[in-house]
């Protein structure tokens, strides 16, 4: 076998936060000596809960932020301390794909500039071969050549998020990472972006870093898969295999806690809220503990599902895949959030913290008045609501029992 | 690969020539709201009465203060519509000359202003560490002293006169801009399509250039639109409590700072000159705001 792509030995990035002229810094360890391999042409996928440093991993392998230990390599060279003007050359050849479409493109540009920027930046074409290498590259992602002239703004998400992909294709890239490349998309579109990543690594035979929350994902796209857990991997192996015989318990919760559909009731798995990297529970996380730690909260006997939860019937899985109307579609989401949080711990817990230190997993009831009214439709009691995307439609200055009663 | 057919190209085309199209809608969308409407036609009066001043007074010869003793302190009327002054000149003739210099000294601070201020809070908003804190305690040193009384302190160690008010005013207004550009760089700096300009290799320049600043640039502009109106206003305090320009140059500020001996029976000597000066602040108010509905990307919807 020739030599991986993609190397990363003990790779680390350790924070220091609250530090002031009088105290001492917390060193929170966001990722913790990771090794990872990735082959030319492979996939492979990251997955673990919100913030088991998965992101973290992605930026330190793509030199955005620096490591405070460990080695990269790519394509046998070791770019870890490489200045910026050297690592100019390597950023052609690496590049990512964002979670959100709308924020990763600059409202001001239009799709043109866009996707000509990184061609000028590395002095590709100019003139008018740039401007038919642009329109070339938006007919590969499927986008017609009236988007040119259009602004991020006119376009939806599914579209914004091809043309990222357009844009990151320009150079010609062996890598690409993807961080949660569909997680901000509609249902119906994460469909199709899936299934146009996989066409154009057949394609163009490029190595896939897919970093993911949502397992089904990743068991479609990536043949191996790293089960992350506070910044360190805890289990690798070929997809099948660790889908199918997992072997840490950490994982194991991690795919009982997948929600599913056609049954009163989901498994709660994975009881209690994320493990805070900050104040790691006390085990060790990488001692394959018959019960992995999690936070004082979930130790506490508590019932299995939170009470309220039991109020929502699952929808029938067919009004999950409607994908009609902008509001219909809203809905469909909605409910997808709905049971994909039922794990998240219940009230008392939550009480005491705002918005912002809650985990994209965190429970959000949110008084959207569209969204109650469509998934009153759909079959859900009014108020246990959940938006896709939790963080953008919870003022941070709400508690979480505000929120709750404010419906 | 794909090859693009001729009818998108005729396309691209057709929405490429779209300089006209987007004035048109900027038209269309100061239009649409009464305010902005009229801040656009007070400042286009203004800075049609700075162009054409000299040309269009009625009378020239008093533009540099002429003695018709004769003529002193008449009331408004057909020959004179704004009354005459205390040494007989036309108080519409100072005006109208006196809008040039209002415009050009309000238009220049805030330029300079800007010009030093905007590329400084953008460094400091992107830097961050050291040079951030530097810039940033720099500032509120400034900051901490009242704007009009720094310069008035700063015109008495300079001398009075208009040169030296001007420059006074740029040294107390900077400091706005690097506080105003500096949040927004801070906040732009965090977002995803930065990181992803790194990806594609940009340079630090290139992202200061090409996204930071384009992104930061409209509070940016509305608050230069609207400076210009505080910098006439500002000088023309300097000039009425005289610091600013001398006597018999047509200045709005020196001219009430005289009329002030006369109220109030001759109200007209200190009314006109105290209109214009409020009518150009608020023109250039009302533009500013209406200049934030259309740097807006989001309001350039077809």
């Amino acid at each position: 076998m020739t030599a991986p792509l993609l190397e990363a030995s003990g790779l680390a990035k350790i924070y220091e936060v609250g530090g002031t002229a009088f105290r001492r810094a917390h060193k929170v360890a966001a990722v913790a000596g990771v090794d990872i391999q990735l082959a030319r042409g492979a996939a492979l996928g990251i997955v673990g809960e919100s913030g088991c440093g998965k992101s973290t991993l992605a930026r330190l392998v793509l030199r955005l932020i620096p490591a405070t230990g460990g080695r990269i390599a790519f394509a046998g060279q070791d770019i870890t301390d490489l200045p910026e003007r050297a690592l100019r050359p390597v950023r052609r050849r690496m590049q990512l794909i964002h979670q959100n479409p709308s924020a990763a493109l600059d409202p001001r540009l239009t799709v043109e500039a866009a996707v000509a920027e990184p061609l000028k930046i590395h002095g590709v074409a100019r003139g008018r071969a740039l401007r038919e290498r642009v329109a070339t590259l938006l007919a590969d992602v499927g986008l017609p050549g009236d988007f040119l002239t259009r602004h991020p703004h006119e376009l939806s998400g599914g579209q914004k998020q091809r043309v990222c992909i357009a844009r990151a294709l320009a150079l010609g890239p062996e890598l690409l990472v993807l961080d949660e490349p569909t997680s901000a998309l509609d249902v119906s579109v994460q469909a199709q972006i899936l299934d146009f990543l996989a066409e154009l690594r057949a394609r163009h035979q490029f190595s896939y870093l897919f970093i993911s929350h949502n397992l089904a994902v990743v068991r479609q796209v990536c043949e191996r898969v790293a089960v992350m857990y506070l910044g360190r991997i805890v289990e690798e192996g070929p997809t099948a295999q660790v889908f199918g015989d997992p072997r840490h318990p950490y994982t194991r919760a991690l795919l009982g806690s997948v929600p599913r559909l056609g049954r009163a009731g989901v498994d709660v798995a994975a009881a209690g809220e994320p493990p805070n990297p900050a104040a790691p529970p006390p085990a060790a996380p990488s001692t394959p503990a018959a019960s992995w730690p999690r936070t004082a909260a979930a130790a506490a006997p508590r019932p299995r599902r939170p009470s309220w939860a039991r109020t929502i019937t699952p929808p029938p899985a067919s009004s999950l895949h409607g994908s009609g109307s902008r509001r219909r579609g809203q809905a469909n989401s909605a409910v997808a959030t709905v049971l994909a949080s039922f794990h998240c711990s219940p009230a008392p817990a939550l009480r005491t913290r705002t918005f912002h230190r809650m985990g994209r997993n965190g429970l959000v009831l949110v008084n959207l008045r569209l969204l109650a009214r469509s998934s009153r439709a759909a079959g859900l009691r009014p108020g246990a609501v959940c938006c896709p995307m939790p963080r953008c439609s919870c003022s941070p200055r709400w508690w979480s029992d505000g929120a709750r009663s404010s419906p | 690969m794909t090859d693009v057919p001729a009818s998108v190209a005729a396309e691209v085309a057709q929405r490429r020539g779209g300089a006209a199209r987007r004035w048109r809608l900027a038209a269309w969308l100061i239009g649409r709201s009464f305010a902005s409407m009229l801040g656009l036609v007070l400042v286009a009066g203004i800075v049609g009465l700075a162009l054409l001043g000299p040309w269009i007074v009625p009378y020239p010869e008093h533009v540099i203060g002429q003695v018709n003793l004769g003529d002193k302190l008449k009331p408004p009327s057909m020959a004179n519509w704004f009354g005459t002054d205390e040494v007989g000149n036309d108080i519409l003739t100072r005006i109208i000359v006196g809008a040039r210099l209002s415009l050009l000294v309000g238009v220049g601070i805030t330029f300079a202003a800007a010009a030093i201020g905007v590329p400084l809070g953008i460094l400091a908003g992107t830097a961050g560490g050291r040079l951030r804190e530097t810039i940033m305690r720099f500032t509120d040193l400034f900051l901490s002293v009242p704007g009009l009384v720094l310069a008035i302190a700063l015109v008495a160690a300079l001398g009075p006169g208009i040169g030296n008010a001007m420059i006074a005013l740029i040294l107390v207004w900077w400091p706005g801009y690097v506080r105003l550009s500096e949040s927004k760089a801070l906040a732009i700096r965090e977002e995803p399509y930065i990181e992803a300009a790194r990806v594609s290799g940009a340079s630090r320049f290139r992202i200061l250039w090409r996204h930071v600043l384009p992104n930061a640039i409209s509070p940016l502009i509305v608050k230069m639109s609207m400076d210009i109106g505080q910098a006439i206003l500002a000088v023309a305090s300097l000039g009425f409590i005289g610091l600013g320009a001398k006597p018999p140059t047509p200045e709005w500020g020196a001219m009430i700072s005289i009329a002030r001996g006369y109220l109030p029976d001759y109200w007209w000597y200190a009314v006109f000159p105290g209109l214009f000066i409020y009518l150009s602040v608020l023109g250039f108010n009302l533009l500013g705001d209406g200049l934030r509905d259309i740097l807006d990307p989001r309001s350039h919807r077809t």
